[in-house]
């Protein structure tokens, strides 16, 4: 199975910055995950949602690159959600432990509505 | 069915419910590694960089676990010298520090003596988390490896399962960082082939470049032979800077020839026939003088001036004698080619030996200068007179080399004779 290639749209919700990650997720995308992650803290959010498409495929390598990310909002004080994750992939990451780092919402207006309400 | 039953079944049905969620927790962890398993393969193989697969290798193994700290290194088994050191959870201005403590340490105790160590200095030190497995491997003959990581973020230690997950995983980085290195090789033995190739395409160039200056120069020499007497030839070859010798006192035999009637002969052939009938001739002349080590000195219409002097002094004056008589045989010969002359021409040829000044002589004029190499002194104006004296094809020689080569030739004595601005009267033989 080729890669689909990674496109990454940054939006503000209000204080969230939202990434909306497009495409599948391996070691590949380490440039394009840490770009927009980059980018997003240069306005110094205090709130990041990840999403991803229903459709992505996430492999170990992904989840790696992912929780270096996660590793990073943490030492920068950052609330982090993540949604748009398929069944099978909301068990990985709990799997992994991922859950630990970020809270996995159903739905992206669940994950606005709540990081929204956090302080 | 009583209550009671009902509240056991219960309990079995929500014993097997969480037993069937827990195998099927076990089972999805499974595929999870298999596919990693999968993944790891594909992704390590498709590359041919070392750099890049140990950093996939070192992902997909992080997440595979959920590990937010790792790394892998590589050793060399002789030096300890670190070949590759890839880390991920911490910060890049930690990682040149790490680089170098891990080289310390790797100096210090050699490598399996510094796994403990390893563990420590990244613990306290550089890493987001604790280092709290190491893999040591053997990568190839030259390379010792470790892969090192962190905790899982799940909680739970690394199992037996693990471990051999990681093990299998190992043995396809080390055929892939094998492949890898294989092909670097092979890249580097190309660059070096392709940089010899480009200097033996330079030299090729040179060598070109050079062999068409000799080319032109061999023309050139070529082209000068036809004007330039033997002697002075060889005389540049040796000195191309153009340092002539001075003139010198060198003992020779000199041979004057010319061509009896030559007037007479323009006359009544025309210039142009005779020109081609002279021509016809010295070629001849000239492979006989050539073949008996004489070098012609001068020509002047139908004369030749030829020295003697690459030998001792009684070869040079055989020699001399052998070329006369080889010119006259092949005048005979040569004669056939032209119906116009009824008989062989009449070659006539003195030749005398002794002492005379040979080198360059040098003319200044207003118009440059102009460099001559010749003989001079009495010799040679005998030899021109016997020449000059001979008679019907005649070779006249004079007493000096007859004395030469008297045992060599048979020679008839033709008496004294008083030869033209030559004070003493001169002996002069006929060789038969």
């Amino acid at each position: 199975m080729n890669q689909r290639p990674n496109e990454i749209k940054i939006e503000s919700h209000g204080d969230i910055i939202l990434l909306d990650i497009r495409g599948d997720v391996t070691a590949f995308s380490e440039p394009f995950l840490n770009n927009a992650y980059n980018s997003a803290k240069e306005s110094g959010p205090k709130k990041i949602l990840l999403k991803f498409e229903e459709t992505a495929y996430i492999n170990s390598g992904g989840i790696a690159v992912l929780i270096q990310i996660l590793a990073q909002t943490r030492r920068n004080n950052q609330k982090i959600g993540i949604t748009g994750l398929s069944d099978h992939f909301k068990k990985v990451f709990s799997m992994v432990g991922i859950t630990k780092l970020a809270t996995i919402y159903p739905s992206l207006q669940d994950a606005l509505n709540a990081m929204s309400a956090m302080s | 069915m009583s209550k009671e039953e009902l509240h056991i079944q219960l309990e079995q049905l929500t014993a097997s419910l969480k037993q069937a969620e827990e195998v099927r927790a076990e089972l999805d962890r499974r595929i999870f590694h298999l596919k990693t398993l999968y993944d790891v393969s594909k992704d390590i193989y498709g590359s041919v960089e070392t750099q890049t697969i140990l950093k996939n290798f070192l992902l997909m193994s992080m997440g595979n676990f959920g590990v937010d700290t790792g790394f892998v290194l590589l050793a060399n088994v002789d030096s300890m010298k670190i070949d590759q050191l890839t880390q991920l959870g911490i910060q890049d201005s930690d990682s040149y520090s790490f680089r170098k403590a891990c080289q310390r340490l790797l100096n210090q105790n050699g490598f399996y003596q510094s796994l403990t160590e390893l563990r420590s200095i990244s613990n306290s030190k550089f890493f987001l988390s604790p280092i709290i497995l190491t893999l040591p491997f053997v990568l190839d003959d030259n390379t010792l490896a470790l892969l090192a990581l962190g905790p899982k973020l799940a909680g739970d230690g690394y199992s037996q399962d693990d471990k051999e997950l990681l093990y299998t995983l190992l043995n396809n980085l080390s055929v892939a960082v094998k492949n890898a290195r294989s092909f670097e090789e092979i890249r580097h033995l190309n660059v070096d082939l392709e940089a010899k190739n480009t200097e033996l395409k330079k030299a090729l160039k040179e060598l070109k470049a050079s062999l068409r200056k000799i080319e032109l120069l061999e023309s050139v020499k070529a082209n000068l032979k036809k004007f330039v007497p033997t002697t002075l030839s060889r005389l540049i070859e040796k000195s191309p800077n153009g340092e002539v010798p001075q003139v010198e006192e060198r003992y020779l035999s000199v041979l004057f020839l010319d061509i009896e009637g030559y007037t007479g002969l323009c006359e009544r052939l025309g210039h142009t026939l005779v020109h081609e009938i002279i021509e016809k001739h010295f070629s001849v002349f000239i492979d006989a003088i050539f073949a008996h080590n004489g070098d012609v000195n001068e020509t002047a219409g139908d004369a030749l001036m030829v020295l003697f002097m690459n030998d001792d002094k009684q070869t040079n004056a055989s020699n001399a004698i052998k070329a006369a008589l080889s010119i006259k045989k092949s005048s005979v010969k040569i004669k056939d080619q032209f119906s116009i002359l009824y008989r062989p021409l009449d070659i006539n040829i003195g030749i005398n030996s002794g002492a005379a000044l040979v080198g360059a002589a040098k003319f200044e004029s207003i118009t440059g200068s102009r460099w001559t190499y010749t003989a001079r002194g009495s010799v040679v104006n005998v030899a021109s007179r016997l020449g000059a004296l001979a008679r019907k094809g005649s070779v006249f020689v004079s007493r000096s080399t007859a004395d030469l080569i008297a045992d060599q030739f048979s020679l008839i004595p033709k008496g004294k004779f008083k030869l033209k601005n030559v004070s003493e009267e001169v002996e002069v033989f006929e060789v038969q």
